[in-house]
């Protein structure tokens, strides 16, 4: 072999090597990248409440139940277009878990749906497992003219079931049953091996004769006189078999056939927003972020407008939420991987009270996550402050939901909160010691 | 050299090595040129059984496959004058499109097969091969050959589509059965609104849209076979004869 | 002095072509083949082997690029095809970067170029084009396989696992074989394009590499429209496009190629009446 086949095959083989040995490596598994989608976005766009997931373990063809709220923001940045459809699904690594149902507000959701900013929205969908493995499961809102909005995850296990993933549906029109995961497969696939075949026919017919001597004659002019007349009752044959084919394979499909409809493409544009919780009437004063201590502070002027005494239970934004400890003495509940915040002053908000509040979240997650970061053009942050009522709950009034990503923890059900009030600004940055 | 002379050469075991070689270049190009063409011109309709409506992908899906498939079918001709270029094209887009679903969409993120199948178009390009052949002129062919391309595609692809648009109900609402698979077999990225179906139009024609889409698509494909042949002569013949000369 | 050297150098290149003939007999008359059979292997293998890599690591940590374990894995494979790509790059640009000079003692000495040989640089301009044709498979699945693996994934970088392969490997794969097509082409066949001692540069040189060059260009269109105007995988929003153009480019190639036909099949006759006359002789 000369020296530059041999240089060829060395490097092949050293990247072999390389690819060899890293196969050997232990596999970790890993989130979707939600916290890439530009911070703003995924500040201003849509913020989750209560998300539950019903199982963290089902066997194939097994269902769960995955609820929550979300709310499309009043902050929703403007330089991108203001949705006015959205679909609602999760965000899995392809249909391992299949969306069995999908509902909003009570209603079936068949195709898309109209939805406004500020208004607060119930879902439900029901999945069913399909593939074994453990998957990274977000609610996910898509938001037409901007994308997919991502909510809290939580960490799935599908095991092998008994059978074989399936679907199962009646036909109105003819009775029969039909499963989804193989419905139509065979005909699909006899109709291209059957055009496949003609098509390949064709082509070793033509193929198998020496080709590039063709041109070399062409150039010599001898055109047409190549073909011969056999060539030409091939062809009829090729012809006669195509026709019998198509117009035959219409007849008959066309003489057994059921009825049928188009895709269906009605969207729902009459979906209006659940009542939002108001309690709390709320101003922001100031939203700043120090990058040393990695803490974002609010400071919020909150007036309780209700007749009942209210506490501020948590910050949330996208994915994330920051429990106020004060809440402890009512729900009993925090655990200690659940992130906290400050807030100041704290304590039970009694009708009528005004009170101006600093919130402190002290978290890495700002800036891993990429919630605030300094490369925009926007610096801004946004959330909602949930305010619950003060009536103590025993452990059992608490119910698992999504406290962050992959987090859950207890919380507390909807019918003890009281407000949702959105928090929204730009940020100033206290740089504290970074120059020193 | 005489003709027979060169006619006896063509069976030279060279001259084959040569045709292989050729076989292999066609393979690899003629997979991936028209397979990049037909899955960013009409991939979604081509990828996803509830995307392959009545009003766009009739229109789309055939004035898409034959711009690469008109180039073939053309270059075989002038270079070859063998009538098989457009289903050489045809039948290996087709390996290129299943290797990709049955590699990608199905074993890696496990959508059913019977969701993601793609569009056929050889009968059509037998037809286009079988009409030039028999009438040796591009245009007798494109008034022939690409209107029934046109024509034909939706019929064709509707032996597969059929059981597919059946009525099912769910909660009240009716579905064809392909709109269901898309609602199960989710794709977190293209959502339902992203769909380009038809949604309703004036209906005009007493709700026989289907033959105004299938006559568009026709017309589209006269023009679109003449565009091939432009392309076919612009960069697969034309750059033989012209050097840049320099100064 | 000189004279002698010259002298001594021609005829030094003589027994080379001799050697060369001798070389040929013993191992087959078309040492392109190997040329074909290893490159097309190796470059069908390295797309295969990286769809096994895909399979194994797209999903324990292909879908979030700021993890650690992306940067192994996924820029770890970039970096090798880097690797894979330069010495590509290197070696057929280098391996030819000259004409040959066995021609040019053949023009010298016989007034021509050998038959044979010149059918062997016909045979190895062919499977130049055949290799990159092998990459052409690739860019037809990888970028199919894009089409599937944004659907489930928030895009978060240029350098996806499906782009990896398919932008930063197959692509300029392509640019890299297309181009010591053309490479190979001006530095040994040259005359076949423009003529005995012709000069200028036949457009298909150019217009062939020019596919895989605006198939990278359009690389940074398309991640300007996916972080401008939208994030979801919308496989038929018009500014993909631009890669099927891009493609159209390829269809040079043919020219390129058919360019050569008529030689190859003058040059065959001439050997087939050289062998004849041969027989005669002997009998």
């Amino acid at each position: 072999m000369s020296p530059l086949g041999k240089a060829c095959l060395a490097v092949s083989l050293t990247c072999l090597c390389v690819f060899g040995v890293s196969f050997m490596q232990a596999p970790v598994v890993q989130a979707h990248g939600e916290h890439n989608l530009e911070p703003f976005i995924r500040m201003r766009g849509i913020s989750f409440f209560n998300v539950e997931f019903s199982h963290e373990r089902l066997a194939v063809n097994e269902t769960m139940t995955v609820t929550g709220k979300f709310r499309a923001m009043n902050s929703w940045p403007r330089m991108l277009t203001t949705p006015e459809l959205a679909w609602v699904g999760v965000l899995v690594p392809g249909p391992k878990l299949a969306v069995r149902e999908r509902w909003v507000n009570g209603r079936f959701i068949q195709n898309a749906f109209n939805i406004e900013l500020g208004a607060l929205y119930d879902f439900k969908m029901i999945l069913q497992a399909r593939e074994p493995g453990r998957y990274h499961v977000h609610p996910l809102i898509n938001l037409s003219g901007t994308g997919g909005l991502v909510g809290p995850a939580k960490w799935i296990t599908v095991v092998p079931g008994d059978t074989p993933p399936s679907y199962t549906i009646q036909i109105p029109a003819t009775g029969e049953t039909i499963d989804l995961e193989h419905y139509g497969f065979g005909r699909v696939v006899g109709w291209h091996i059957a055009f496949g075949i003609l098509g390949l026919a064709w082509l070793v017919y033509w193929a198998r004769r020496p080709m590039l001597v063709r041109y070399a004659l062409l150039v010599n002019g001898v055109d047409e006189e190549q073909i011969t007349p056999t060539d030409r009752r091939t062809s009829l044959i090729f012809g006669v078999v195509l026709v019998v084919l198509v117009i035959g394979g219409l007849l008959v499909t066309n003489s057994g056939r059921p009825p049928i409809i188009p895709h269906q493409a009605a969207r729902m544009w009459d979906l209006s927003g659940l009542p939002i919780p108001s309690a709390v009437q709320t101003e922001v004063k100031e939203l700043r972020y120090n990058t040393t201590e990695r803490s974002l502070s609010i400071q919020v002027e909150a007036t309780n407008a209700s007749d009942q005494a209210v506490v501020l239970r948590k910050f949330t934004t996208s994915y994330l939420s920051f429990i106020n400890p004060a809440t402890q003495d009512l729900y009993s509940d925090l655990q200690n991987e659940i992130p906290t915040m400050q807030v100041e002053p704290d304590g039970l908000f009694q009708p009528g009270e005004t009170k101006m509040l600093t919130l402190t979240m002290q978290d890495a997650i700002w800036e891993t996550d990429r919630f605030i970061e300094f490369d925009q053009p926007q610096i801004t942050a946004a959330g909602v402050l949930i305010f619950t009522d003060a009536q103590p709950l025993a452990r059992e009034g608490l119910q698992p939901i999504m406290m962050g990503n992959s987090r859950e923890g207890l919380g507390v059900p909807w019918e003890h909160i009281s407000s949702l009030n959105e928090v929204y600004s730009n940020i100033q940055i206290d740089f504290g010691s970074m120059g020193q | 050299m005489k003709a027979e002379e060169l006619a006896a050469l063509g069976q030279h075991k060279m001259a084959k090595v040569f045709d292989v070689i050729l076989l292999l270049a066609l393979v690899g190009f003629f997979t991936v040129i028209p397979h990049v063409s037909r899955m960013l011109y009409m991939g979604d309709w081509d990828f996803w059984v509830d995307w392959k409506d009545k009003l766009w992908w009739p229109i789309a899906g055939p004035s898409a496959a034959l711009l690469v498939t008109a180039v073939g079918h053309y270059l075989a001709w002038y270079y070859l004058r063998l009538p098989l270029g457009a289903t050489f094209t045809a039948v290996f887009v087709l390996v290129g499109a299943w290797l990709s679903r049955i590699f990608s969409f199905y074993s890696m993120e496990y959508y059913p097969i019977n969701f993601i199948w793609p569009a056929t178009t050889i009968p059509m390009a037998l037809a286009l091969d079988l009409i030039l052949f028999w009438s040796r002129s591009y245009l007798v062919t494109s008034l022939t050959g690409g209107v029934l391309w046109g024509v034909l595609f939706y019929p064709v692809n509707w032996l597969m589509l059929m059981p597919f648009l059946q009525p099912v109900t769910l909660f009240g609402k009716t579905f064809t059965i392909a709109d269901l698979m898309g609602y199960y077999f989710i794709r977190p990225q293209t959502p339902e609104y992203l769909r380009r179906i038809d949604e309703g139009t004036l209906q005009a024609f007493l709700g026989q849209r289907i033959w105004i889409s299938i006559l568009m698509a026709g017309i589209a494909c006269t023009f679109m076979y003449w565009i091939g042949i432009g392309l076919g002569k612009l960069l697969g013949i034309m750059p033989m004869r012209k050097v840049l000369r320099q100064t | 002095m000189a004279a002698t050297s010259i002298s001594a150098s021609v005829e030094r290149q003589a027994v080379q072509i001799e050697e060369m003939k001798h070389d040929k007999t013993a191992h087959g008359e078309m040492p392109f083949i190997r040329f074909l059979v290893i490159g097309g292997g190796l470059g069908l293998l390295s797309l295969f082997l990286i769809r096994l890599w895909q399979g194994e690591w797209w999903f324990p940590v292909g879908m979030d690029a700021t993890t650690p374990e992306f940067a192994t894995y996924w820029l770890g494979l970039l970096y090798v095809e880097w690797i894979v790509l330069i010495a590509t790059a290197i070696i057929g640009f280098t391996a030819y970067r000259k004409p040959c000079s066995t021609c040019a003692v053949q023009r010298k000495e016989l007034g021509r170029i050998d038959p044979e040989h010149e059918l062997n640089h016909i045979g190895k301009l062919w499977a130049t084009v055949a290799v990159a044709a092998m990459f052409g498979f690739g860019v037809s699945y990888f970028a199919e396989q894009d089409a599937v693996w944004h659907q489930i994934v928030v895009r978060d970088t240029a350098f996806t696992p499906s782009h990896i392969p398919l932008f930063f490997y197959t692509f300029p794969m392509l640019i890299i074989m297309t181009g010591v097509s053309s490479w190979y082409a001006y530095n040994r066949l040259h005359h076949l394009y423009v003529g005995e001692g012709g000069k200028g540069i036949p457009i298909c040189y150019l217009l062939f590499p020019a596919g895989g060059w605006f198939l990278f260009a359009n690389v940074a269109f398309n991640e300007l429209g996916h972080s401008s105007w939208i994030t979801e995988e919308l496989f038929v929003q018009p500014y993909h496009f631009p890669f099927a153009w891009a493609t159209y480019f390829f269809f040079a190639g043919f020219a390129l190629l058919f360019k050569t036909v008529p030689r190859i099949f003058e040059n065959l006759g001439e050997i087939a009446q050289q062998a004849s006359t041969e027989a005669k002789a002997s009998s």
